[in-house]
């Protein structure tokens, strides 16, 4: 845990390039998953309610498009999670540079 | 009285045993406010995932869902899937910022930047209402539930539940609810394994073999297996799939849970073990729903009462070898006792909550502001979580004939319109100031409310708003609100904290 209380160091440090560099990075890629991932949810429902003879199909066996629709829900999202694993370590890392570099390294200045 | 009695009452007997030894350990170290409200942020990532899924899997959830898929199929399946959907955005938006730039409460992370006692007021009221809405319907269902399988009063078991889980809180706190969690969790996960095993063994691992059988049975006059059994108005649905997907994550008493682990990282890594168990959960419920319909059948399920939430617990029944059998009548005693620890930890979980808003928020940040010390603080709080508890009960007593399925969500769509927003603005968009706040908050819920008691749920046939869940209106408004005013009203000139809660949620630098 780092401790760091200094206020005039937080400014310093949200001005850095590295710190704008971690977030334009991150927000490129934490906001548009969950908005795709969302649409593709209410994309199931829509074809529910819409689709009911495409999703009453038999695919495999007697599994229809619809439960190989709704199962592939599950395998998405533990997808998006092992890729979000991924992706913070990177931050990790950018984030351990920027207390290395603004920081005496334990946080404090 | 016969074997299988006596074997569930010693199971119950066991699990108040277990939590109750578990608060023992827990109270001796619990000694000030970080470890009442926190844990001391002792947990590890996996720990907290665990208690994430106990916090998350209420008897709804066991009980409810199993009996939708079981009676309504493939519109069943449909509504099991959107549980799990919203831990895209706890993991990806909210889980690490939010980890790192509060303590105890969600009204540290939104109150952080902007001017604290109005903030904490209005957060202290979505959260109540939330954890309301929520509150009762477990204790509803709890006491619907335990009256069902085991037959005691449904006043008495409201009374067993709530004093049960203001021990737990008031002389365990977080610490004594995350062990519950975490004992709930694992026991109903490993009820589910069991339970699946036998399903696995009966349909030759094949889910396609369980599906022929079920592809004869008709609903109404549609086909089990296809959609339209239960959900006619897709509008009314479409707002339900936006409402959990989006509720999730701003259910407060689901995000204080991440003050209980040391850092970003161990955030991180609860919300993925979260969401594997969570995962897991749902789609085995709906493979025991869709046994229990084959194997049991719609007319013992509707007959056993409350609505389908038998589907489970006849299952293993019949799965021990039917009923009247030794085989059987034990391993239903098994299903209930854990659908009984699986109330009283989610139950554990909105009191402390609540125990928080208004010790930490409401007494010690709003009436005192801030001068108070974390003794009377911990003393208050655990007075807090009694009175609580007391309260809830006789709520829970009043509330005997709501229906619950839909209360629950009601507490998703309060979080989805008033919370989310909020934390969402606060954390990441730096013109958002405490009019758009306080605004957002107080909007949120008041729309969500008033669609609620103005829709069919409430007013039957005569109801002036048609849609049963009122997500689809009440969540972008409670976005539009929040952005609107903000851009309306002076910004707070706070720049400077703004920056501070900025570096210190991406970077975790002076994260406590």
């Amino acid at each position: 845990m780092v401790e760091y209380n200094d206020k005039y160091e937080y400014i310093r440090i949200e001005q850095t390039e590295e710190f704008k560099e971690l977030k334009r990075k991150k927000y490129r890629f934490i906001f548009p998953v969950p908005l795709v991932f969302i649409a593709y949810y209410l994309f199931f429902i829509v074809m529910s309610a819409y689709a009911q003879d495409f999703m009453a199909q038999p695919l495999l066996g007697n599994l229809t498009t619809g439960y190989l629709f709704g199962v592939s829900y599950y395998l998405v999202i533990w997808g998006l999670a092992f890729v979000y694993v991924i992706k913070a370590r990177q931050y990790d890392k950018l984030v351990d540079e920027i207390i290395e570099k603004y920081t005496d390294g334990e946080g404090t200045v | 009285m016969d074997i299988a009695k006596i074997f569930g009452l010693l199971l119950f007997g066991a699990i108040i045993v277990l939590t109750m030894y578990v608060t023992y350990l827990a109270s001796k170290k619990t000694s000030g406010t970080g470890d009442f409200y926190a844990a001391g942020r002792s947990l590890t990532g996996f720990q907290n995932g665990l208690a994430i899924a106990g916090d998350y899997l209420s008897a709804a959830s066991f009980l409810g869902i199993a009996g939708l898929v079981a009676l309504y199929g493939y519109d069943g399946f449909m509504y099991s899937i959107g549980w799990l959907m919203g831990y895209v955005i706890v993991l990806y938006i909210i889980a690490e910022p939010f980890r790192n730039s509060g303590n105890f409460t969600v009204a540290d992370v939104i109150s952080y930047r902007l001017n604290q006692r109005p903030v904490r007021t209005a957060a202290a009221v979505v959260t109540m209402a939330i954890t309301m809405f929520y509150m009762i319907s477990q204790l509803v269902g709890a006491g619907a539930i335990i009256n069902l399988l085991i037959g005691i009063p449904y006043e008495l078991s409201l009374i067993i539940v709530g004093v049960l889980m203001m021990i737990y809180v008031s002389l365990g706190g977080m610490l004594a609810t995350s062990w519950v969690q975490i004992i709930k969790a694992v026991l109903l996960m490993g009820a589910m394994a069991v339970m699946l095993i036998f399903i696995a063994v009966i349909f030759n691992f094949n889910l396609s073999t369980l599906f022929g059988d079920l592809s004869e049975i008709t609903v109404d006059g549609n086909q089990f297996l296809h959609p339209g059994n239960l959900y006619t108005d897709p509008i009314d649905l479409l707002s339900l799939g936006l409402t959990l997907i989006l509720g999730t994550a701003g259910l407060s008493h689901l995000l204080v849970r991440f003050f209980t682990v040391p850092t970003a990282q161990a955030a991180r890594s609860s919300v993925v073990w979260g969401m594997i168990i969570i995962g897991t959960f749902y789609f085995v419920i709906a493979v025991i729903g869709f046994a229990s319909a084959a194997l049991v059948g719609e007319e013992a399920i509707n007959a056993a009462g409350g609505g389908g939430n038998m589907a489970a617990p006849l299952l293993a029944q019949v799965l021990g070898g039917g009923a009247g059998t030794i085989g059987g009548e034990i391993f239903m005693a098994g299903i209930s006792a854990v659908a009984f620890a699986t109330i009283v930890a989610v139950v554990a979980g909105l009191v402390i909550t609540g125990a928080g808003v208004f010790a930490h928020d409401i007494y010690t940040n709003v009436i005192m502001r801030g001068k108070v010390d974390s003794k009377k603080q911990f003393r208050v709080a655990r007075i807090t979580s009694i009175v609580i508890g007391v309260s809830s009960i006789i709520l829970g007593i009043l509330a005997k004939d709501f229906n619950v399925a839909q209360l629950v969500t009601y507490a998703f769509a309060v979080g989805a319109s008033a919370n989310l927003p909020v934390i969402i603005f606060s954390i990441y968009w730096k013109r958002f100031n405490t009019p758009g706040a306080v605004g957002a908050m107080l909007s949120g819920t008041a729309i969500t409310v008033l669609l609620i008691l103005i829709g069919p749920e409430i007013m039957g046939d005569a109801a002036i708003f048609p849609l049963t869940n009122p997500g689809i209106v009440s969540i972008p408004a409670g976005f539009a609100i929040a952005v609107i005013v903000s851009l309306l009203t002076k910004p707070d000139n706070k720049d400077d904290m703004f920056a501070e809660m900025s570096v210190r949620s991406h970077t975790g630098i002076g994260a406590e």
